[in-house]
C-alpha cells in the first residue's frame, strides 16, 4: 500500500488528496482521495482513521468510475407517459429544476393537507448520510411511512433486533484482537462487506495469523469460510437447529455453562409461574428469583447474585401465589429434545461434528477465567458465535438468531475480552466534554434498554402493539423493522383487514431499487404502479427509477457534504480495543455535473416550498441532540453547511466545526477498555427466556384474532426453537434444490453493477455472475459447467442463468451471487449481467415472518436445462 | 479460577458529567411553588395538525413536569393527540421527543421551574425506521 504518512496536503491547488467518506456500500470507510486538476485521479483509504484502518476493498478504489459513468442523471426529467410498468417507456423529457420542484410541491402539498401518511419516503440503505435528512424531513411532513427497500428488509429484521436486545448494537462481531475461536453462522464480518468492513478485514486477518480459529457455517463456502479453519456446510435455514443442538450437548452432556454470568447477568434465575410470566413481587412488581439461602422468592435486586437458584421448583405461597421455576430450568428442559441427532436430522451437520463443535466452543470459552487489559481486570471469554445476513434472512430469522446468541450468553461470551461484541454499545463520550456519552441501562425489570439506537423506537422496551397506522403496519408487529407488506400481493387484503385508514399515495424514492431488491418483480411493480405520484432521487436511471414521475440527478458521494459519516457509533464504527473513537466527514471532492444538486440541499428546500421548515428544524434538533448555541432556531432558513457546522460544534466544540473538519478530516480518541468490555459494569440484564413475547403475542391476537387474522403462537414462544421455512415443507416433486442468495463482496446490493472496474472484476470470478451449484448434484441432473438453466420456484416463478458446478456449496443448494441481473437500459454495464434472484421471492403474508416481518428469502427450486442447452 | 461476574466489577465507570451547552435549569423565584407556570408549546410535524395556531399557551402548577404538558394537551386535543404521544398504558412513546428551553426531559414527571419568562416546550415524533 503506498506510504500516505508524509503527503503533503495542499501542495498545490491543483493537487490535492481529500479526505472523505466512501458510499460504495453502508461501510463508509474513510478515504482520501486524489484530485489533480479537478479531476479526481485516485481512491485510496485514510490511514489516519479508525474506519477502514487505510484499507479499502475493490469497491471503494473503484469509486471514481461510478462518479465518472457517463450514464449518471444530470437533469431533472418528467414522466410524459402516465403508464407505468416493467415494459413502459416513460418517455423522459427534460425540465427544470423549479419545474420539478413546483410539480412535487404542489402534491406533496396536496398530500399534507389531506394525510401526510399518504406519503411514504423510501431510501438505500448504502447511502447512511441520507439517515438524517430523511428522518427530519418526514418527522416534519408528518408520516411514518418509511421504507428501507430490499436493503433493509432482507438484511436486518431479526439481526438488528437480537444485538440489541442482546448486546445493545446493531450488529455482532467477534473481538478480533482476543477471540480463539470464532463461529460464524451466515455471517461474513471482516471478510466481505458489512459494518466496518474496511476495518474489519484487517482485524480478521491479523486474528488469523494470531491462530484464531474460525468455524463458518454456511451452505456457500466463499468469502468468510474460504479463509476458515473450518467450513461447516449445513441445510439453507437451519441454523438454530445447529445452535440449539450445540445448546444442548454444552447444557446437557457436558455441563458446562457460566453460572455466575447466568446468575448476576441475564434473567436466567427469574421465576417463571404456569403462565410463562414472571412470577413477580406483589409490592414492588418486580420479578422474583429464589434465593436460595433463605429459602424464599424474594425481588431480584435484593438478593445476591450469588444466592440466585438456576435450576429446581418452588413453591411461591404467599408472595407468588404459584410454583415457579427458574428461567434456566425451562431452558434447560427445553434443549432436552435439541439433541444433535435431531440436529443433524434438520441440519445436515452429522451429529459427531456438532458435538465436537460445542466441545471446542465450551472449552476454549475458559469460564471463570480473567485477562487484565490496560491495568483493568475483566472476564476472559475468547469465543464467540456471530450471525449476520445469512441466518436472518428466512421466516425463522428471529429463533436462528436467538438460538446462535445464546450459545454466547450460556457460556458468558458477550462484551468482554475475546468474546462477541456488540458494534460499541458504551462510550464515555468525547473526553474533552462527555458529550456523545452513551451506556446501556435496565428498565424496571433489570433488562437491558441500549444506550443508543439507529431509529427512535428501541428494540426493548418492546412498544405496544396497536391497530396499526403504518402502511407496513409495523406498529403492530412491534418486533419488526422493515416491512414486505408495502409491496406485496396482499398488502390491500391486509390493509383492509387491519382498517389501515388511508392508502400510500405518493412515494419519494431516495436511491433504492427497489424493484430489484425486495421480492419479485411483478409484485413490486404493481406497488410502485399503484402510486399516484412517485418522484425518485437517483444517480442512475434505475429500474425503479424508471416508474418515477419525476427523477432527480443526485450528486455522488465525491460531490457531497456529511457531518456524521460513521455515527451512531453502533452502526460502522469498528468494535474492539483494536480501533478508537473516530468521528469522520463526508466532505465535497468535486462539484455537481450539469444540474445536479444535493439530496440533502433538496430535501431542504422542498421544507421551505412547504412552509415546514420550523418542523424540520425541530427535526434536526431533535435527530441530532442539538443544544444552546447550536440550537436551530424557529423556521429560518440555514443551509445543510449550517446544520453540519452546528452538528459538529455541538459535539466537539466551538473551534471544531465544519471548517476545522475540512482541514482536518476526523477527530479521534482512544477507547478504554471499560467502553469496549462494559458489560461488568453495567448492571443489566439479558432476556435468555423472551418473557415479554407473552403478553405481546396476547395483545396481538386481541387486535388480530376478532379481525380474522391469525397470528401463529409458535413464533411467540420465550425460548428458541427450529420452525421450518416453507422451503422446507415442500413435497413437491422434482424440487430438490434450496436456493438462496449471497452477498458477492465485488458488489453492494445492485448499485455496484453497474461500475465497469468491479463488472470486468466480476466477470472474472467464476461465481459473481453464475449460479453455484454443487459438483455432484449438477452431474447427477446432467448438468455442465456454464450450461444455461431455469430455476423454478413451487408457484412457477423461473430465473435463468449459468451453472458454476463447485464442491464450495452445500449438496442441496443452489447458491447465487449478490443482486444482479439488472435489465433496464439506464445502467448499460449492470445490464444482462448475473442473475436476478428476488425474482424467485414471494411477496406475501405467507412468505413473511409472522413476528419480525423477515422475508423468506430460501426457496425450494427445481432446475432444467434451458432448450439451447438441452439440444 | 473462577470469578463471579459481579466480583470483576468495580463501582460504576460511567462517563464524567456531559457538559451541555444549556445553562443550569432557571431556578427564578418567578415562578415559585404553587404558582402558575407560563408554558408556550411548540408541536412539530403530525402534531401540529392537531392545532390551530402554535404555540399552545398554557399555564400549569409550578414546579411543571412534562407529563403535566402532554396531560392538558391532552385534554384540549383529544385522542388524537394522545394516541399520537402515549401509549395504551399512557406512557410517553420512546419516539416523541420533548424539549424544556433547548434541553431534552426524558423523565416525564422530572419538575422544572421556569423563570419569569414563559417557558419554551417542544414536542416532535421520530419515528423513521433503519435497516441495513
Amino acid at each position: 500500500m503506498t506510504d500516505l504518512s508524509d503527503i503533503v496536503r495542499n501542495t498545490s491547488q491543483n493537487d490535492e488528496w481529500v479526505s472523505t467518506s466512501c458510499a460504495l456500500c453502508y461501510g463508509s470507510c474513510s478515504i482520501l482521495a486524489h484530485r489533480v486538476d479537478g479531476v479526481v485521479v485516485k481512491i485510496e483509504g485514510n490511514p489516519e482513521s479508525s474506519v477502514g484502518k487505510g484499507r479499502l476493498c475493490g469497491k471503494g478504489v473503484s469509486g471514481i468510475m461510478t462518479h465518472y459513468d457517463p450514464n449518471r442523471l444530470t437533469v431533472p426529467l418528467r414522466r410524459t407517459n402516465p403508464k407505468k410498468g416493467l415494459d413502459e417507456d416513460p418517455g423522459w423529457k427534460e425540465i427544470t429544476w423549479d419545474e420539478a420542484l413546483d410539480e412535487i410541491t404542489a402534491q406533496l402539498r396536496r398530500v399534507r393537507e389531506d394525510d401526510p401518511r399518504k406519503l411514504v419516503a423510501q431510501r438505500t440503505t448504502t447511502v447512511t448520510a441520507a439517515r438524517i435528512p430523511f428522518v427530519t424531513f418526514i418527522a416534519a411532513f408528518g408520516t411514518p411511512n418509511m421504507s428501507m427497500a430490499g436493503g433493509g428488509l432482507h438484511c436486518g429484521n431479526a439481526a438488528h433486533l437480537l444485538s440489541g436486545v442482546m448486546h445493545a448494537s446493531w450488529s455482532i462481531v467477534p473481538d478480533f484482537e482476543y477471540c480463539n475461536y470464532a463461529i460464524y453462522f451466515g455471517a461474513s464480518k471482516g471478510h466481505g462487506a458489512g459494518h466496518a468492513s474496511g476495518s474489519n478485514m484487517k482485524l480478521a486477518a491479523d486474528a488469523r495469523a494470531r491462530g484464531m480459529k474460525m468455524v463458518v457455517v454456511d451452505p456457500m463456502c466463499n468469502f468468510a469460510a474460504a479463509k476458515a479453519s473450518e467450513w461447516v456446510p449445513l441445510r439453507v435455514g437451519t441454523d438454530a437447529a445447529l445452535a440449539l443442538a450445540m445448546a444442548h450437548v454444552m447444557v446437557h452432556e457436558l455441563g458446562m455453562y457460566d453460572a455466575a454470568y447466568l446468575q448476576a447477568k441475564t434473567n436466567a434465575p427469574y421465576l417463571i409461574g404456569p403462565d410463562k410470566c414472571y412470577v413477580r413481587d406483589p409490592a414492588t412488581g418486580k420479578p422474583m428469583v429464589w434465593d436460595l439461602k433463605v429459602g424464599a422468592a424474594r425481588p431480584f435486586g435484593e438478593v445476591e447474585a450469588a444466592d440466585m437458584a438456576l435450576d429446581g421448583e418452588y413453591d411461591t405461597g404467599e408472595i407468588g401465589g404459584v410454583r415457579a421455576t427458574p428461567a434456566f430450568a425451562l431452558l434447560r428442559e427445553h434443549l432436552r429434545k435439541h439433541t444433535p441427532e435431531w440436529g443433524e436430522k434438520i441440519s445436515t451437520v452429522p451429529a459427531a461434528n456438532i458435538r465436537r463443535l460445542a466441545r471446542e466452543f465450551a472449552q476454549e470459552a475458559r469460564i471463570g477465567s480473567t485477562i487484565v487489559v490496560d491495568g483493568v481486570t475483566l472476564p476472559y471469554r475468547p469465543v464467540a458465535a456471530i450471525a449476520f445476513r445469512g441466518s436472518q434472512g428466512h421466516m425463522n430469522s428471529l429463533y436462528n438468531f436467538f438460538a446462535i446468541d445464546l450459545l454466547n450468553h450460556l457460556v458468558g461470551a458477550a462484551d468482554v475480552v475475546g468474546s462477541c461484541l456488540g458494534f460499541n454499545p458504551a462510550s464515555n463520550g468525547f473526553p474533552e466534554n462527555g458529550r456523545l456519552a452513551y451506556m446501556p441501562y435496565p428498565d424496571d425489570d433489570g433488562l437491558m434498554i441500549p444506550g443508543t439506537w439507529m431509529g427512535y423506537h428501541m428494540p426493548y422496551p418492546v412498544a405496544e402493539p396497536r391497530l396499526p397506522q403504518k402502511a407496513g403496519l409495523q406498529d403492530f408487529f412491534v418486533m419488526s423493522l422493515n416491512t414486505p407488506y408495502l409491496d406485496s400481493d396482499d398488502r390491500e387484503e391486509l390493509w383492509e383487514k387491519f382498517e389501515l385508514p388511508y392508502r400510500p399515495e405518493v412515494m419519494l424514492n431516495f436511491g433504492a431499487n427497489s424493484l430489484m431488491s425486495v421480492g419479485n418483480r411483478d409484485a413490486v411493480a404493481k406497488a410502485l404502479a399503484d402510486y399516484k405520484f412517485m418522484v425518485s432521487i437517483d444517480l442512475f436511471e434505475t429500474e425503479t427509477t424508471r416508474f418515477a414521475d419525476i427523477v432527480l440527478p443526485d450528486c455522488g458521494h465525491l460531490q457531497t457534504l456529511d457531518s456524521r459519516s460513521n455515527y451512531p457509533f453502533i452502526f460502522s464504527l469498528p468494535a474492539g480495543m483494536g480501533s478508537e473513537w473516530c468521528w469522520p466527514i463526508r466532505q465535497p471532492v468535486l462539484p455537481p455535473v450539469g444540474e445536479q444538486r444535493r439530496f440533502q440541499d433538496v430535501m431542504l428546500e422542498l421544507g421551505d416550498r412547504l412552509g415546514i421548515r420550523a418542523d424540520m428544524n425541530a427535526a434536526y434538533n431533535a435527530a441530532m441532540n442539538l443544544e444552546g448555541p447550536y440550537r436551530l432556531q424557529g423556521d429560518r432558513k440555514y443551509s445543510f453547511e449550517e446544520i453540519c457546522d452546528a452538528d459538529l460544534k455541538n459535539n466537539f466544540g466551538p473551534e471544531r466545526g465544519l471548517d476545522w473538519f475540512k482541514e482536518n478530516g476526523l477527530i479521534k480518541w482512544p477507547k478504554k477498555p471499560e467502553e469496549v468490555y462494559w458489560r461488568p459494569f453495567a448492571d443489566v440484564r439479558v432476556p435468555v427466556y423472551w418473557e415479554f413475547l407473552v403478553p405481546v403475542f396476547e395483545k396481538m391476537d386481541a387486535i388480530a384474532a376478532p379481525r380474522g387474522i391469525k397470528i401463529p403462537s409458535e413464533y411467540y414462544e420465550p425460548l428458541p426453537d427450529f420452525l421450518p421455512c416453507l422451503s422446507h415443507c415442500c413435497q413437491k416433486p422434482g424440487f430438490d434444490l434450496y436456493a438462496f442468495y449471497y452477498r458477492d463482496v465485488l458488489h453492494t446490493n445492485s448499485f455496484t453493477m453497474e461500475n465497469p472496474w468491479l463488472d470486468e472484476a466480476a466477470q472474472l470470478d467464476p461465481f459473481s455472475y453464475t449460479v453455484a451449484i454443487h459438483a455432484e448434484t449438477g452431474r447427477k441432473k446432467g448438468l455442465k459447467d456454464g450450461a444455461r438453466i431455469w430455476i423454478e420456484n413451487e408457484k412457477g416463478r423461473k430465473v435463468a442463468g449459468r451453472v458454476h458446478l463447485t464442491e464450495a456449496i452445500h449438496p442441496e443448494g443452489l447458491g447465487v451471487a449478490a443482486c444482479a441481473g439488472h435489465w433496464g437500459d439506464g445502467m448499460p454495464i449492470a445490464k444482462g449481467k448475473g442473475v436476478f434472484f428476488n425474482d424467485l421471492l414471494e411477496l406475501d403474508w405467507e412468505h413473511s415472518s409472522p413476528i419480525n416481518l423477515s422475508l423468506d428469502l430460501c426457496a425450494r427450486v427445481k432446475v432444467t436445462l434451458a432448450e439451447e442447452d438441452a439440444k | 479460577m473462577n470469578i463471579r461476574w459481579d466480583a470483576v466489577a468495580t463501582p460504576s465507570r460511567r462517563a464524567a458529567k456531559v457538559q451541555t451547552w444549556v445553562g443550569d435549569v432557571i431556578d427564578d423565584p418567578g415562578a415559585g411553588e404553587g404558582e402558575a407556570a407560563r408554558i408556550n408549546v411548540w408541536l412539530y410535524g403530525t402534531l401540529a395538525m392537531d392545532v390551530a395556531e402554535r404555540p399552545v399557551r398554557l399555564q400549569l402548577p409550578a414546579p411543571f413536569s412534562t407529563d403535566m404538558v402532554i396531560r392538558e394537551l391532552g385534554r384540549r386535543l383529544g385522542d388524537a393527540f394522545r394516541e399520537r404521544v402515549l401509549d395504551a398504558d399512557g406512557r410517553k412513546l420512546c419516539y416523541c421527543r420533548i424539549f424544556v428551553d433547548g434541553a431534552e426531559v426524558e423523565d416525564p414527571m422530572q419538575p422544572i421551574r421556569a423563570g419569569a419568562a414563559p417557558a419554551t416546550v417542544e414536542m416532535i415524533l421520530l419515528t423513521a425506521i433503519e435497516g441495513g
